[in-house]
């Protein structure tokens, strides 16, 4: 099966195929070896794959059982490294994370490059509103480089909106290359309510799911324990 | 009375793959392998269902990519070849394991499984299931229901609108199509919920969607009735939140139904054991699953026994019963705290049953039979509890999906994380094409028509997914690479005035779904 095709690539080809892997092979391994390197990681592979097919959303549809090898071949499409605008995006990717990518304009980038006053570049989040309540904005900043392109943020606070801003600083003075739209983080911890304030409330909470939803890490909550008591298990 | 209701809910999507430049794809075989192993059998099990006159309502979508393939000629015709090389292979089995007693009867339940498939796909539903799914649902059986055009994780496109409308607007268009009417219900693809999205629904006529536990239980207020109850958002659409321990009693990891070890094993299959030349009917080239799988999947020690249907039809009827038990007894239990019945939404990926869980249409076949003979429960769709009952809490729902650890990661991270910047950018320039070029006529028309179509492409959460499970990740980046890079050929030559007549119309003979498309969807100002 796998193995019988591993044995037919050349030493080149299965080097390139544990570099694809994410393998580090070091030089002058016997071939066999490699083989065995390449046969654990697809067995690894395959298992985080079955963890995460079920955890989530069930889907085996596009499974490949005992996976074919993947074509060495090269992809052909090359995509534009640069739409040659100045611009930033943040995304939301769960409670505790966003996802940002920017891009600066060739000429501004070769300026900056060029241009001995030119201190650093940064991005700064800021954090425009807490919950319901009117703290005072926050914000923090995060150096990055000129050949940077894309970062993930841990966002400090659940419930609260962010946007980010590109930043250079030139002479001492931040000039703001771009700014994104806002994103707001999301609660993790269920609100209080009055459905845990009374007993039936609870219980149907309990029916729900909510303890093992906690338990998961998915969700939060201060009636967990209180849910789990009134519920009997399904 | 009743105690309270059931709603199964099946999600059926494959995104759109057609390649005509082979004469035989390998990723056409999931469609294929969906189409034997989940469409045929489910509409096997309404079939049965129906003409033994046993009350059931089941919710469906169809995505409108899978809809676009059910209804291509090509893959049609593709697939009863596919169908007839299974045949011809079922007829070799049976001559080779004639002296082989524990698998002899296994070959013979696949050549049967496979003449019927034909006979059913050709005879029956003449080449268009999307037509059979249509009957079942103007018979009142099942509720049609819509997704996004191109299933795509709409959370990662919330600051584009035009697009969030456009994603809307082309699946409503498809529906129209394929079923004559417009959807009361919207399926958010991978339950991906961010606030707002709500708005889109509503302006386009949508009643209700479906939501994740979580996305409710963290909403504003936490829903009084937990997940037993639909709710209101803000603005008057209706959300029903997914049942989490049904879910997990079906599909939970080790622990569900479909986890057992008698139930017939979804990887062992003769495509990785026979030679090559046992198999040549259905393999060409690399091997891959065959659909002919002779074992059971077997408990922790690994080893596998072979397959025996009958010990899994009694499982099957064993974990009905337990299902329609608990559901009953949690509606039981719920009903006490409730002013209106419950509703236990039970939705899964409709492929769960049939191609990863062989014996699943069986399951849900005996899941009916036993709702209906125990009496206290009933199974209702989503439109007619609406109907029928009040909501009266409103919520305002939570960022959340059905991923894996109940957000985006899934969607976004460091595998995939780079199909966003070109993404995001082929829409907003074909936002800037619409605008630029709302009244084109002519080959400019055709070639926004083209452009809009290869934007939505791009986005089908199916890319970003399988780049983050490792299943063909080349695959996905290849496809969403040649969709980016097909929007960005007509861009370019719009710009330049310069569109080959002929590589357009390639392309929209290759990507021909959406015939209706209008790319004024994407316009700012309409």
């Amino acid at each position: 099966m796998i193995r019988e095709k591993l044995e037919t690539l050349s030493d080149d080809m299965l080097m390139e195929y544990a570099a694809t892997l994410g393998l580090e092979i070091p030089e002058g391994l016997e071939r066999a070896f490699v083989i065995e390197s390449i046969l654990d990681s697809i067995e690894d592979e395959q298992d985080e794959r079955d963890e995460l097919a079920a955890v989530g959303s069930e889907e085996k549809k596009y499974t490949y059982p005992y996976a074919e090898l993947p074509s060495l071949e090269s992809d052909e499409i090359l995509l534009d490294t640069s739409y040659n605008e100045t611009r930033i995006t943040l995304m939301l990717r769960d409670p505790y994370w966003a996802y940002t990518y920017w891009e600066i304009r060739d000429s501004e980038r070769k300026a900056m490059m060029v241009d001995p006053l030119f201190e650093e570049l940064f991005l700064r989040v800021v954090e425009s509103k807490r919950g319901e309540d009117s703290s005072p904005t926050e914000n923090f900043d995060i150096p990055v480089s000129l050949t940077d392109d894309r970062w993930y943020i841990n966002l400090p606070n659940q419930d609260c909106r962010y946007h980010i801003e590109l930043i250079s600083r030139v002479r001492g003075e931040a000039h703001v290359l771009a700014r994104s739209g806002s994103v707001r983080t999301p609660r993790v911890m269920m609100a209080s309510s009055e459905t845990a304030a009374v007993d039936e409330g609870l219980v149907l909470l309990g029916l729900s799911g909510v303890s093992e939803m906690i338990e998961s890490g998915i969700i939060h909550s201060k009636v967990a324990s209180r849910s789990r008591s009134q519920a009997r298990p399904r | 009375m009743k105690a309270g209701y059931v709603s199964l809910v099946l999600n059926a999507h494959l995104p759109f793959i057609r390649h005509l430049e082979h004469d035989r794809f390998p990723e056409e075989r999931w469609l294929f392998e969906a189409i034997t192993e989940t469409y045929l059998p489910l509409l096997r099990t309404f079939e049965r269902l129906d003409s033994d006159d046993v009350p059931f309502r089941i919710t469906v979508s169809l995505s409108p990519t899978l809809c676009a393939m059910l209804e291509d000629e090509v893959l049609q015709a593709r697939y009863k070849a596919h169908l007839e090389r299974l045949v011809e292979l079922s007829d070799r089995e049976v001559a080779r394991t004639a002296n082989m007693g524990e698998f002899h009867p296994l070959a013979l339940m696949y050549q049967e499984l496979f003449r019927q498939d034909l006979s059913d796909f050709v005879e029956v539903y003449d080449l268009n299931l999307v037509r059979a799914f249509d009957y079942f649902g103007k018979r009142g059986r099942l509720e049609l229901v819509t997704t996004a055009a191109t299933h795509a994780f709409l959370p990662n496109y919330i600051q584009f609108p035009q697009d969030i409308s456009s994603q809307i607007e082309t699946a409503m268009a498809a529906y129209r199509r394929s079923f004559g009417l417009n959807p009361q219900g919207f399926w958010l693809p991978e339950l991906g919920y961010s606030p707002g999205l709500e708005d889109y629904l509503k302006a386009y006529g949508l009643k209700y969607f479906f939501l994740s536990s979580h996305g409710a239980l963290l909403g504003k207020p936490s829903p009084k009735y937990g997940s037993f109850a639909p709710f209101s958002c803000p603005n008057g659409v209706r959300a029903f939140i997914r049942d989490y321990r049904s879910s997990e009693a079906v599909s939970g990891k080790g622990t569900g139904y479909s986890s057992d070890p008698v139930y017939r094993d979804f990887y062992r299959d003769i495509g990785f054991d026979l030679a090559l030349e046992d198999l040549t009917p259905i393999i060409e080239g690399p091997r891959t699953s065959t659909g002919f799988k002779y074992y059971s999947a077997g408990g922790e020690s690994g080893e596998k026994k072979p397959y025996d249907p009958a010990a899994a039809d009694l499982r099957v009827k064993e974990h009905a019963l337990s299902f329609v038990q608990e559901v009953a007894a949690a509606a039981q239990e719920a009903s006490g705290s409730m002013d209106e019945p419950p509703v236990i939404v039970a939705a899964f990926e409709a492929e769960l049953f049939g191609h990863w869980w062989f014996e699943g249409p069986k399951w849900i076949e005996a899941v009916f039979r036993g709702i209906k003979e125990r009496g206290s429960i009933e199974s209702i769709s989503p439109s007619t509890y609406l109907d029928d009952y009040e909501v009266a809490q409103v919520v305002e729902p939570e960022f959340s999906s059905w991923g894996v650890n109940g957000f985006g990661e899934t969607w976004l991270d460091s595998s995939n994380d780079w199909v966003y910047r070109h993404a995001h950018a082929a829409c907003e320039r074909m936002i800037e094409l619409a605008d630029r070029f709302p009244d084109a006529l002519g080959l400019r028309e055709r070639a926004l028509n083209q452009a809009a179509r290869e934007t939505l492409l791009s986005q089908a959460s199916d890319w970003p997914y399988i780049m983050k499970t490792g299943n063909s990740p080349q695959f996905g980046e290849h496809q969403v690479k040649e969709s980016i890079s097909n929007f960005t050929r007509i861009y370019d030559s719009l710009s330049r005035n310069a569109l080959s007549t002929e590589w357009l119309t390639k392309l929209e003979k290759k990507n021909n779904l959406f015939p209706f498309m209008n790319y004024r969807v994407f316009c700012t100002k309409r």
